[in-house]
């Protein structure tokens, strides 16, 4: 029993002796819904129904025209010039436009006076379109006379905020009345209004005939992505377009173009009546002023050939979209609009995950770098593998090893990974979710290829249940995918 | 790995430190009369006025089974490891390991009237740990192949190291001799585990793993626990840094002997009553729960791809040990004992002895037998020990030197261990110096 510590080597295993430790590696379910939000980019995501029926949603620009679209702010560059007592200036607008009514904002005035006098003048103004509390905007002026003559006057800054305008043929008429200390009346040699904008925040009458683009935008549908072969069938796919009109005029689409370009390249065109009427979106009247209303159009397959077109595998949706205001440019129609309306147009595409899919097979190579720091101890890696799969689908995949030269270092699994489909309940939803098991074995060689790998060549099939029949299933939120990986690892102690 | 390496050799290291021997072997009794003999308990007949003793050592230590060599093999390399092959010889359930010594380093007993006192001062050390065949098998195997199984993987170890002030008296009425003495006690080093209960289950599903523990151990001045891989042992044995200060404690030892005649003794005594509390860098360290550690979650990794996972940091924080702190008491485990000689004639002495030695949670029981001859001024003695730890084979010897009034003594109880350490599950030594006036 005997013995000292200089010459007493212990170790719990003998180097020629591997043993070996199981472990959980991987403990993971993932569900649409959270699927959904790891796509959300802001122009893919996953709306759930009520019922728990998930819809891909694919979502284009989104267009919005403002106030300033329609009655940009008038930039005083050229004065209102009075040239008698009373002088009616038209407001230099197109002659589409006929304000009725509008009330000034951030708009503020000075007016220039000048006259050959050695004498003080008085000078009272008015606007007559101009009024506040229904009184007319009258303001009074004294051109001192300092010692020279001709007697240069202008006023000090005087805003029109607030203040309305009311007029029948765009006109402001400018009435000035000047005196001498005698009350003797004269005409200025000179007078004007000068401003740096004329900006309203409220405005009604006929607002012209407007037209606004809404062309150029694609919707990436990234559902056939990496798409390889087969086919589907997706039962009611839409392309919708949606308005929120806050302008309180009438306004129409009219679609110049509307595209569907498949994974193949080809391109077909959404046939549809509306396409060639255009759809009219809704306004608020007179009384709603402020209100925003909302106009839900779908191109679906009750009113176009959309169902077809997209079921070849649509990758980008194209539309060329103009928004008419005042269409028919009847000068009769009275609309109005405030400073902070506006005018939004959204195209989406909505896939209700309703259908079947046959044989869909998909292909990808993902960038791989491992940067793991497995021990020389270990030896070999046996991944017991447990998928759990709750979709009324099969899913087969497998992965390939590729060097940074692009050879193949073979296969990553044994075998594939198979999910096979849920078992289905009479009323098209899955009754529980079936488990797999798959063992993989990795021996230094494969782990060596495995830390070679730069590259994963990913090939994967999916089948819904008897869609060989097309049967449309359903695809509900609660639906998701389980993986749980262990792994025994034969450790050798150098 | 370096948990189990970790105990494996700070449990070595208590073995290895040095030869060990029991303080209540058959050794003992062969030097009644002198204050070593007293040893045994105070009740053993002192002779003469005065007795002097210098450095009694005595030391022993076991496996209390299978000896190592029964499961450890030794490489090319001269490497002794765990072998696998071996595992299936060790029918227990837990192995154990015992160490004992008892270093007197001096003592001193005076007749004064009708009483013997007695004074010394004595390092003590006792240790025993029992480790669970299961978990040499985890050490040895992993755990892969215990899949579906719970290995009992919870170490008990418990080690006290202590100063003795003896303080004792004896007195004889006839032939009965009745002794007792107090020993004021201070702790230099103590580990002491109070609750063992760790088991690991490796789930059959995906091998999930869960840990299921009760474990509670208490330290003072060995162990620093920081983390699983983490932990500071400092074994300063020996030290006096606490003597009269810290750690304090009280023992008590009683005996008594019966002298027939001139040529029958007999002797009874129980001896380490006691306690010490620990209160010098006393820590307690505990894990009470049921934990489970299934993989990751690899979602949240591919949300957020600046997240960072390490399994084998995982692993090691799934055995969550707090440390709760306090003072702790260790009793001493007491030492019951019986003993008888035989002077067949000035030539010969025949010894019988039955001890039961305390441990923490060990506890030994040993019948001994000696026989003396006596040649001049040397006693040769030839000594055979069994124990219910199933040791049948141990013979020893011992010498004794008696040089006027210097005597001088030494043995071993089982010398088939010496230089073959492994095969033997138990050695005993002891080795003192004696003057008697």
């Amino acid at each position: 029993m005997t013995s000292s510590c200089s010459d007493f080597d212990f170790a719990l295993n003998d180097k020629e002796d591997p043993f070996k430790l199981a472990v959980p590696l991987i403990n993971s379910k993932i569900s649409l819904v959270k699927v959904g939000e790891l796509i959300d980019d802001g122009n893919s995501s996953i709306r759930i129904g009520a019922d728990g029926k998930v819809t891909a949603v694919y979502s284009g620009e989104v267009i919005r025209q403002d106030a300033s679209a329609i009655f940009p702010a008038y930039p005083g560059i050229f004065p209102f010039i009075m040239t008698a007592e009373t002088t009616s200036i038209k407001l230099p607008l197109t002659n589409s436009y006929l304000i009725k009514n509008a009330v000034f904002k951030d708009t503020k005035v000075r007016f220039v006076f000048e006259h050959p006098s050695t004498q003080d003048i008085k000078v009272k103004l008015k606007i007559l379109e101009v009024t506040k509390d229904n009184i007319v905007f009258e303001r009074d002026f004294v051109m001192p006379y300092g010692g020279t003559s001709p007697i240069s006057f202008t006023s000090e800054e005087i805003s029109l905020d607030g203040m309305k305008f009311k007029s029948n043929n765009n006109s402001l008429t400018f009435v000035y009345e000047a005196t001498l200390p005698d009350g003797s009346s004269l005409k200025l040699n000179k007078a004007a209004m000068l401003f740096d904008f004329i900006k309203f925040k409220y405005l009604d009458g006929y607002l012209g005939y407007h037209v606004f683009g809404i062309d150029g935008s694609a919707i990436d549908v990234g559902l056939f992505n990496n798409w390889k072969s087969g086919s589907f069938n997706f039962e009611d796919p839409k392309i919708a377009l949606s308005v929120e009109n806050a302008f309180g005029v009438p306004v129409r689409s009219r679609i110049n173009k509307m595209e569907l370009t498949t994974v193949t390249g080809n391109t077909f065109s959404l046939q549809s009546s509306y396409i060639n009427t255009g759809i009219d979106f809704a306004y608020p009247s007179f009384t709603e002023v402020g209100a925003i209303k909302t106009t839900s159009f779908f191109f679906d397959k009750t009113n176009s050939n959309i169902q077809d077109v997209f079921n070849e595998k649509t990758k980008t949706v194209n539309y060329d979209i103009d928004a008419l205001i005042n269409p028919d440019k009847d000068t009769l129609i009275k609309g109005f609009i405030t400073d902070d309306n506006f005018f939004v147009v959204k195209v989406v595409v909505e896939v209700p995950m309703l259908g079947s899919v046959n044989n869909f097979v998909v292909e990808d190579t993902f960038d791989l770098n491992l940067d793991a720091d497995v021990p020389d101890e270990i030896e070999k890696v046996a991944l017991k593998i447990i998928t759990s799969n709750d979709f009324p689908a099969d899913v087969t995949f497998e992965a390939f090893m590729i060097d940074q030269d692009g050879k193949s270092l073979g296969p990553l699994f044994d075998t594939p990974i198979k999910l096979s489909a849920a078992p289905l309940k009479a009323d098209g939803t899955t009754a529980s979710a079936t488990v797999e098991n798959t063992i993989s074995v990795y021996n230094k060689a494969k782990i060596d290829d495995l830390l070679r790998t730069k590259k994963l060549y990913f090939r994967g099939q999916l089948n819904t249940t008897d869609s060989q029949n097309k049967k449309t299933l359903w695809i509900y939120d609660r639906y998701s995918i389980g993986i749980k990986v262990g792994a025994i690892v034969d450790y050798k102690v150098k | 790995m370096k948990k189990f390496n970790t105990i494996i050799a700070f449990t070595i290291v208590c073995i290895v430190m040095s030869i060990s021997s029991n303080a209540q072997d058959i050794t003992t009794l062969q030097l009644q009369g002198l204050y070593a003999g007293t040893n045994l308990h105070p009740g053993i007949r002192l002779d003469k006025k005065l007795n002097i003793a210098i450095g009694d050592i005595a030391v022993s230590l076991g496996t209390g089974g299978k000896p190592f060599d029964q499961f450890i093999s030794q490489n090319s390399n001269g490497t002794y490891y765990a072998d696998r092959d071996k595992l299936g010889y060790l029918t227990k359930q837990n192995q154990d390991l015992f160490y004992n010594n008892r270093i007197n380093t001096v003592g001193l007993s005076i007749l004064l009237k009708d009483f013997h006192l007695m004074i010394g001062h004595t390092i003590r050390t006792k240790f025993d740990a029992q480790y669970s065949t299961d978990l040499l098998e985890l050490a040895t195997r992993g755990n892969a192949e215990y899949i579906g199984k719970t290995l009992n993987l919870g170490p008990n170890i418990n080690l006290i190291n202590y100063h003795e002030i003896n303080l004792g008296a004896q007195k004889s009425w006839g032939g009965l001799t009745i002794g007792a003495r107090a020993n004021i006690l201070f702790g230099n080093a103590a580990v002491y585990t109070e609750k063992s209960k760790l088991d690991l289950t490796t789930r059959d599903e995906y091998y999930q793993l869960d840990l299921d523990t009760d474990f509670l151990m208490h330290s003072s001045s060995v162990i620093d626990y920081n983390s699983i891989d983490s932990i500071d042992t400092n074994l300063d044995l020996n030290s006096a840094k606490n003597l009269f200060k810290n750690n304090s404690g009280f023992g008590l030892d009683l005996g008594a002997s019966y002298k027939i005649g001139d040529k029958i003794s007999l002797s009874a005594g129980i001896t380490d009553i006691g306690k010490i509390t620990w209160d010098t860098n006393a820590k307690s360290y505990s894990s009470n729960g049921k934990y489970s550690y299934e993989g990751i979650d690899i979602i949240p990794l591919i949300e957020d791809d600046s997240t960072k996972y390490d399994l084998e940091d995982t692993l090691k924080n799934l055995l969550k040990i707090k440390e709760i702190g306090g003072n702790f008491s260790t009793t001493l485990s007491a030492n019951y004992i019986l003993s008888g000689s035989f002077k067949l004639s000035d030539k010969w002495t025949f010894h019988g002895l039955i001890v039961s030695n305390g441990g923490f949670k060990l506890r030994r029981n040993q019948l001994s037998l000696a026989a003396v001859r006596t040649i001049s001024i040397v006693d040769l003695g030839l000594q055979y020990m069994m124990s219910d730890a199933g040791d049948f084979d141990n013979l020893g010897i011992t010498v004794r030197v008696n040089a006027g009034p210097v005597k001088i003594y030494g043995g071993f109880e089982s010398i088939f261990a010496v230089g073959n350490p492994f095969s033997s599950n138990y050695a005993s030594g002891r080795i003192g110096l004696a003057c008697q006036f």
